[in-house]
């Protein structure tokens, strides 16, 4: 709270106002307003303005304002109140702001509202539901996601969604989340509008409320069918791949890029005589001397290559080339498939199928010499042609057949990897790439061919790392099948994107590890919506938590008040009242208390001081109700239980909304019935005391006087002395009569005789007696016609002689003083007015009070209580008039006073 | 005798130095002058003789001068003037509210004591 004076200097403010602006109490007062705030003139003193000329108090909604020196706070948001102050006479003195800082609380707002739209715009299917499953909010990600638009779904269960062989999993899920356990990454299915399944992760988190209780649930979902989906085929792919090539009567070798053999499977280690695939690794295909060079020529131009030779072990002996049980030659039908062209290159090498055709040969060659030596036997033969034959067309169905499925898993495995939303990673022991998908690159940010000279650590967020790294080895190890985790790619250019990593094994014949087959997954977007919906909650519950310390902090500073506080709402019903509240009208609980705050008022049958009931259209709350703001309303209560008076200080102001609304009221009740006992103590200890005092004077009086009454005995010198003394006596009567005067206004026991008079016959009258006395002032009085009032003959006199004194005392060097007596609309007006010394502007707002004198310590300084103004004012208003001046430093002074003119004045 | 020309006043207040100098002034302006320091010894005076005019004080204990004024006009109606002379703002009103004859302010001028106690002592 602050006062500011008209020209906008801080003149008063309390501690929390100064708190608020950062500025040390001591250092606020004095300042001008636009010494503390940003753009004062043009901005902010309009407002103040508007308040003065039309008398109304300014309520600002939440208002950008920068403090001056503080450009560290940025644009702060107050929310205040300006009303005009008004002196006792009705004279505007400044203005009275109530500010309260709001910044905190609209920023809070604005970033909600931000994170809201986030929200709400996420692609990310997201929800916020009761505990009942019942859907409050259904945003755009969720309504693609289900195909259920938000009309369709708010209000509506969200277990429409599950599908019936998973019923009642809602309610499970929201009953953990209603005690407090979030759920996350739960894998379920559900049924979308046009009834179609989908694989789904869930999270859903509890929601508190302002009490801190569990009230509402957020609900996010994350489709998986693409990701389960590509699982279960590369699954069911690598699988078929394996079971192809573990079980395959086919010999199947496997080459790097280098050429060198990686893995044979079974039947190709039975078909050499090779124990183990040690003993062949690394064998160099490119060296075979059993391969004609044609072959060699076109594998190098990477063309496939199918040729039948005879493969003879002594060449394996003779070169040394591996150990072998073998022994003689055999005839093989060799079918090469380079895998290292197109952009899989690096992958590693060559696919080659080997089938011992040593026993068609045989047939073939028994045939010949059938035909050449035996023909006569050809006839003898012909069945067991016929079963060769049959063997020979079963073997080259069944060799086909098996070629075709190979081809058909290494084409789907090569399409997941070429095309599939996943990225795809071959890493080797060394934590090396030997290749990876397009998906891959585009996840990290690195081409293949810088991923190929990189490690997977290089690329691993630093946090992540060591986990990361322990359980490659405890894969590589055989100690683990496979792992998932979810951590950081650092990419290319330093972004951190949240990664989903599956990583599986893959062996050699002999279950000795190879390499890992990673499959990765973006998920930063689910980070990102898990981290911004966490924020939200956590903005959300630090709003709620600052509102409720507020609101406690509020209900102390109202409980322990004083003053009767009473809330209502804009119907007038109660809404709180505090303990002073309920004592004041002899109430001991709260259930005793009136609903509407009208039927509370009557209980303490309140009154103005006078003794007449207020009228409710009068009462403060009826005004504030109507938007009026009343301060200082003095009333009379009556306690019921008690059944005393009490005296009341009434304010009441409406309570608005931000359009500015009135949505109730909060009045305050002062009891100020000790400070009015004290005030009619004071007046009546003056009247006493004044009393007392006129006999001494009396005596002093009489005696001086009856002293110069015998003239023989006194010198002039001692006549002067008695003369002083009697002088002094009607000083001391005088002070004395003003005392009495001003107490018993104050006790209300002026008492008016009043009579019919024409005040401008009075004024000239009572002026012709005034110039008897006046030596060295002209007094001139203008009338113009007869003004009939009502009034007290001794009263008034005593006003007007009060006026003229005032005007010769304050222009000692003589002069002019003129009366008039003017008849207006409905009242006449007396005006005195003087050519003296005036009185200062500073000083003019304080002339009517009591004992409070303009001239205090100047040359015109005459002593005495200086009760005249205010007797007279006082005078004249229980007369139903006014009293007011004009005056100007060094040129003088005019005083008026108005009384009411009789009915029908002017006609006589 | 010289005694009988003279007018009397009774003097009633409680306040001696108020008495002596009223006394005074009358006696020096030839007037017999009583005195009483309450209502009660005012009547008493009034017991054994009549005097001219009777100056009253108005709050004087005892008995003050609303009692005495009620006492005095049933005892004795209006036989003798009354004037109040008090030190209360509305001199006039205890006049009247005593059906006294007349009012004197305290403090007073001298002039308009005598001439007053002139007035209604004649």
């Amino acid at each position: 709270m602050a006062f500011i004076s008209p020209d906008f200097v801080m003149r008063a403010a309390n501690n929390v106002f100064a708190d608020q602006l950062h500025i040390p109490l001591d250092r606020l007062i004095g300042r001008p307003a636009k010494e503390v705030v940003e753009d004062w003139t043009e901005h902010k003193e309009p407002f103040y303005r508007q308040v003065r000329e039309t008398g109304r108090p300014f309520k600002s909604g939440a208002f950008p304002m920068g403090i001056k020196g503080q450009p560290e706070r940025g644009v702060t948001y107050w929310d205040f109140t300006v009303s005009p102050v008004y002196a006792g006479d009705g004279s505007f003195i400044g203005y009275l702001l109530i500010s309260n800082d709001v910044t905190e609380k609209k920023r809070a707002e604005e970033d909600l509202a931000r994170l809201a739209s986030i929200v709400q715009a996420s692609d990310v299917a997201m929800a916020h539901m009761t505990l009942d499953g019942i859907v409050l909010d259904w945003n755009r990600g969720a309504e693609r996601f289900y195909g259920y638009s938000a009309e369709e779904m708010k209000g509506k269960a969200i277990s429409i969604l599950v599908p019936p062989d998973r019923a009642g999993e809602t309610a499970r899920l929201l009953e953990q989340v209603g005690q407090g356990e979030p759920i996350s990454h739960l894998e379920t299915v559900r049924m979308r509008k046009d009834g179609s399944l989908v694989d789904v992760s869930l999270n859903i988190s509890p929601v508190m409320d302002n009490t801190g209780q569990i009230s509402s649930a957020t609900w996010i979902a994350i489709d998986i069918t693409e990701r389960k989906r590509m699982e279960e085929k590369l699954r069911e792919s690598e699988e078929r791949f394996r079971n192809i090539y573990e079980e395959s009567p086919i010999a199947i070798e496997l080459y790097d890029s280098r050429g060198r053999l990686v893995d044979a499977n079974k039947a190709c280690l039975d078909l050499f005589g090779v124990p183990e695939v040690d003993y062949v690794r690394g064998f160099p295909l490119l060296e075979d001397p059993n391969m004609p060079d044609e072959a060699k020529e076109k594998l190098r131009r990477g063309e496939t290559v199918r040729y039948e030779s005879p493969f003879s072990f002594d060449e394996v002996r003779k070169h040394r080339l591996y150990r072998t049980a073998k022994s003689g030659t055999v005839h093989l039908d060799v079918v090469i498939t380079p895998l290292d062209h197109g952009p899989r290159k690096s992958l590693g090498g060559y696919l080659v199928q080997v089938q011992d055709v040593s026993e068609r040969r045989k047939a073939e060659e028994a045939l010949r010499n059938a035909r050449d030596e035996m023909e006569m036997r050809v006839e003898e033969r012909t069945g067991e042609l016929a079963q060769v034959n049959e063997e020979l067309r079963r073997e080259i169905a069944e060799r086909k057949k098996a070629e075709q499925l190979i081809r058909r898993s290494e084409a789907r495995f090569r399409k997941v990897f070429e095309e599939g939303p996943l990225g795809i990673a071959i890493v080797n022991r060394d934590f090396r790439f030997l290749d990876v998908n397009p998906m891959f690159s585009q996840i990290t940010g690195y081409t293949k061919q810088e991923l190929g000279k990189l490690t997977f650590v290089e690329i691993t967020y630093p946090e992540d790392i060591t986990n990361d790294v322990e359980l490659a080895q405890r894969l590589f190890s055989g100690d683990l099948p496979y792992y998932q985790m979810e951590k950081r790619y650092v990419r290319k250019g330093g972004e951190i994107i949240w990664i989903s990593l599956l990583a599986s094994l893959v062996r050699d014949d002999d279950g000795n590890p190879l390499y890992s087959l990673s499959m990765v997954q973006d998920i930063s977007e689910r980070k990102q919506a898990e981290k911004d919906h966490e924020r939200l909650m956590r903005e959300v519950e630090d709003f709620a938590s600052a509102s409720r310390r507020r609101a406690r902090e509020l209900e102390t500073v109202i409980r322990s008040l004083a003053d009767a506080l009473l809330v209502c709402d804009k119907e007038g019903r109660i809404v709180d009242l505090n303990e002073a509240a309920l004592k004041q009208a002899g109430l001991t609980s709260r259930e005793d208390v009136p609903s509407l705050a009208i039927d509370y008022l009557r209980l303490l049958n309140i009154r103005y001081p006078d003794g007449r009931p207020v009228p409710p259209n009068d009462l403060a709350l009826t005004k504030a109700l109507n938007g009026e703001v009343v301060t200082g309303l003095e009333e009379i209560a009556r306690n019921p239980r008690t059944g005393s008076d009490f005296y009341l200080l009434v304010s009441s102001a409406p309570i608005r909304d931000r359009e500015g609304n009135v949505t109730g009221i909060v009045e305050v009740m002062s009891d100020i019935s000790r400070l009015k006992e004290l005030d009619r103590l004071k007046d009546e200890f003056i009247a006493v005391a004044a009393h007392e005092l006129k006999t001494p004077v009396t005596i002093m009086k009489g005696y001086a006087q009856a002293l110069l009454r015998l003239p023989d005995a006194m010198t002039p010198s001692r006549r002067k002395m008695l003369e002083a003394i009697n002088r002094g006596s009607d000083r001391i009567d005088r002070i004395v009569r003003d005392l009495l005067e001003i107490s018993r206004l104050q006790l209300g026991q002026l008492e008016l005789a009043r009579e019919r008079l024409d005040l401008a016959d009075f004024v000239q009258e009572v002026v012709s007696r005034s110039m008897l006395t006046a030596t060295k002032h002209t007094i001139k009085v203008a009338r113009a016609e007869p003004a009939i009032v009502r009034a007290d003959r001794n009263r008034i006199e005593q006003v007007l002689v009060n006026l003229i004194d005032n005007a010769m005392k304050y222009s000692p060097g003589g002069g002019e003083v003129d009366v008039a007596v003017l008849v207006e609309d409905r009242e006449a007006v007396v005006s005195v007015k003087d050519y003296g010394v005036g009185i200062p502007r500073d000083k003019q707002a304080r002339i009517f009070e009591r004992f409070y004198s303009a001239h205090i310590g100047t040359p015109y300084d005459y002593g005495g209580p200086a009760a005249g103004l205010h007797i007279s004012r006082e005078i004249i208003s229980r007369h139903g008039g006014r009293m007011w001046f004009e005056s100007e430093e060094g040129k003088g002074s005019t005083f008026y006073f108005s009384l009411p003119l009789v009915e029908g004045n002017g006609g006589t | 005798m010289a005694g009988h020309d003279r007018k009397s006043v009774l003097i009633v207040d409680d306040d001696e130095d108020i008495l002596s100098l009223l006394a005074s002034i009358l006696e020096d302006e030839g007037y017999e002058v009583e005195v009483a320091k309450n209502g009660r010894e005012g009547l008493e005076s009034l017991q054994h003789e009549k005097p001219d005019l009777v100056l009253l004080d108005m709050k004087m204990p005892v008995m003050n001068g609303w009692e005495f004024a009620k006492e005095f006009h049933a005892r004795y109606d209006s036989a003798v003037p009354i004037v109040v002379i008090t030190a209360a703002e509305d001199a006039k009103k205890r006049a009247e509210e005593t059906a006294a004859n007349g009012w004197i302010g305290k403090p007073f001028d001298l002039d308009v004591l005598l001439d007053t106690v002139d007035r209604y002592a004649s």
